[in-house]
């Protein structure tokens, strides 16, 4: 869960300002970078200034370094009963408990949909946009980490994989031996698509509020050439809410 | 030529998915039937009548597809529909069984070389569950090696860790090996010496998504002895293939006797019966295992497959599909070289295999596919076709010529540039 937590979920912060104009404020103000040192599972930086935010999948330069002991502690700030141990930025606390707390509560806001939020069609948006790429991130770690989704993982042949909504994000899922690798953008030659027919009906498919049988049927997502691709990334796709709670 | 639309079809799948899990399920829906893209395929059927269906927006279609191998004879022959209303009027599902059992056991005692006996149920997963359930009570042993990419039905046991609902002590008896890979079975069998009670495979190899692939020459001799030598049950699952390849069982086509031989499909030209055949040395075993279902005895389906066997022995309905099969795949692969396509063709001639060279995607194969359903050929992209003996020689230049014209469509979409150069 914490690689899910830290590589797919926080990774969801460089497309909030999109959504979001308090991300958007805060995105445009002075850069911090902060890292997250994890015992166990790694290291992740995350960007915040000059008009954007950007998510690093690795260590480095950084203004705050956040250090968790353990997964455990990592998933506990997650679900909000935890606190991390600040290592270096001291001076910058303030920051991490003013406007990162804000980015991460406002990401929240946009993941946890109720029925009230959703009649909004602006949010419904930011809510598929953000979800999709979590779930597509999340299900490389998981295909990459997880005991049965190294196995569907496995049984996957070469290739790139396209996951997109038409007008919304695409996402390429490049498959090698088995290993995972998810990036943003249009796949050059993908071996399998996976196209949503618009961010509502991916919306729909990540809240669990339409099945992918249905989905397909109707056309609502649209599949395409080499479909055991798909077959056993769905597989994997289907274990990912036992991560995204 | 005009193509189809399929409205109203699309508007009863919508309801469908109101009230069943994905609309259609399992293989005839277009998720698992890999309809690609969905809106050229037709989704609910009206009704059958020899190598046809209609759907419900009233387009005909030549069925390639056979319902997935049950349709040998021709949708609605009338000779098995005569048995199975005569059938019908004397009763059915009934507390004591009808006398039909007994004849369709011993037609197919007759029939198969390899059966001594036979037990009857409803689908080809009751069989080869049934199998696994006989090897076992007869060696006392717990192991199934099976083949990689093999399908035995849908039970648990015949399913994958990692996919819904399985789990580790489902397939923990599972053992695998490539299909035709006679050392590494030897190997398998070297190392689990003593605790493998079945090795169960399919007559040929017949995957989704994959060239089919024959037995080897003299895969199955050596297969056949290696098993006996080391107490291991035969068990052929010809569920797909049998009858197609020859009346008398598959094993008899390729020159073997299998201990225990499992039939559905073509074995009631679409009436619902599946039975297990096996050796004498089994059948205490056999009678030993608690086995049955409220509809395995139904009269109706045995009356229908007590005709259906009779009339595939009496026409040599394996060699007819295997010509029209011959036929059929030769005019397709013609007409793909006059547009430049190179169509690979495996398997058997009475249930190939195609796809398109040069193209790991598919995308091409699954294009020409689809311009061949919207004009009225059904065929999928994703696994092997049927042929049955209702198709004419009428239906098969019909079928070239719309597979002519949906090369010449695909060929001018340039999709198969855009696949190869990528986009």
């Amino acid at each position: 869960m914490a690689r899910v937590n830290l590589f797919a979920l926080l990774r969801c912060l460089e497309d909030l300002p999109t959504y979001d104009e308090e991300a958007k404020t805060i995105a445009d103000g002075k850069r911090e970078t902060i890292q997250f040192s994890v015992g166990g599972v790694g290291q992740a930086r995350v960007a915040i200034g000059g008009g954007k935010i950007e998510f690093i999948p690795n260590g480095g330069r950084c203004s705050i370094l956040l250090w968790f002991p353990s997964a455990d502690k990592l998933n506990a700030m997650f679900a909000g009963t935890g606190k991390p141990i600040p290592l270096k930025g001291l001076t910058k606390l303030g920051y991490l408990t003013g406007p990162f707390t804000r980015l991460t509560e406002r990401l929240a806001y946009h993941m946890r949909a109720t029925p009230e939020l959703l009649k909004d069609k602006g949010y419904r948006e930011g809510n598929a946009a953000l979800s999709l790429c979590a779930a597509v991130y999340a299900a490389a770690e998981v295909g990459n980490n997880d005991p049965l989704g190294k196995l569907n993982a496995a049984r996957m042949a070469d290739g790139e994989v396209r996951i997109a909504a038409e007008g919304g994000p695409d996402f390429g899922l490049s498959v090698h031996r088995g290993h995972l690798e998810c990036r943003k953008g249009a796949s050059p030659r993908p071996r399998a698509r996976m196209v949503f027919a618009d961010l509502e009906s991916a919306g729909e498919m990540m809240r669990g509020e339409m099945d992918s049988y249905t989905a397909i049927g109707a056309e609502k997502v649209v599949m395409g050439g080499y479909i055991p691709l798909l077959d056993n990334f769905n597989k994997i796709l289907g274990l990912v809410p036992r991560y995204l709670r | 030529m005009k193509t189809y639309d399929q409205t109203r079809s699309r508007e009863l799948f919508l309801r469908a998915t109101k009230v069943i899990p994905g609309g259609v399920y399992g293989h005839l829906g277009p998720a698992e039937g890999c309809f690609i893209p969905v809106h050229s395929y037709p989704l609910f059927s009206t009704r059958a009548q020899g190598p046809y269906f209609w759907d419900l927006d009233g387009n005909r279609f030549i069925d390639y597809m056979c319902a997935y191998g049950p349709n040998i004879l021709g949708y609605n022959d009338p000779d098995v529909e005569a048995a199975a209303q005569a059938q019908l009027k004397d009763g059915n599902c009934v507390t004591a069984p009808s006398a039909k059992m007994v004849e369709l056991a011993e037609c197919m005692v007759d029939t198969v070389a390899m059966a001594d006996w036979a037990f009857f149920c409803k689908n080809g997963g009751d069989t080869t569950t049934f199998a696994v359930m006989i090897a076992r009570a007869a060696t006392g042993r717990d192991k199934l090696v099976l083949t990689r990419g093999g399908y035995h039905g849908v039970a648990p046991w015949t399913q994958k860790l990692g996919h819904p609902g399985i789990t580790e002590q489902d397939v923990a008896n599972n053992l695998w090996v490539e299909f035709g890979d006679y050392e590494a079975l030897e190997r398998v069998f070297a190392e689990n010496k003593g605790r493998i009670a079945c090795f169960l495979s399919t007559p040929y190899h017949h995957p989704v998504f994959e060239d089919s692939r024959l037995p080897p020459e003299g895969y199955w001799k050596k297969v056949r002895e290696l098993c006996t030598r080391e107490g291991v049950v035969l068990a052929i699952d010809d569920v797909r293939c049998g009858f197609r390849l020859d009346v008398q069982g598959s094993d008899k086509h390729y020159g073997f006797t299998a201990d225990l031989s499992c039939f559905c499909k073509a074995i009631g030209n679409g009436w619902s019966v599946s039975a297990l055949c096996g050796v004498d040395s089994l059948k205490e075993a056999a009678g030993s295992v608690m086995y049955t279902g409220s509809y395995w005895l139904s009269a109706v389906p045995i009356a229908a497959a007590i005709a259906c066997v009779t009339k595939m022995r009496a026409m040599d309905v394996a060699k007819v599909c295997t010509e029209k099969g011959r036929t059929l795949t030769t005019g397709l692969i013609e007409a793909g070289k006059r547009h430049g396509f190179d169509l690979v063709v495996s398997g058997e001639p009475a249930m190939w295999f195609m796809r398109m060279a040069d193209d790991d995607t598919g995308e091409i194969h699954q294009a020409w596919v689809a311009e061949c359903v919207s004009r009225g050929v059904f065929f999928v992209n994703h696994h092997n076709l049927f042929m049955n003996a209702a198709v004419s020689v009428e239906d098969i230049a019909f079928t070239l010529e719309v597979a002519d014209e949906a090369f010449a469509v695909v060929a001018k979409s340039g999709i198969a540039a855009s696949v190869r150069n990528g986009r």
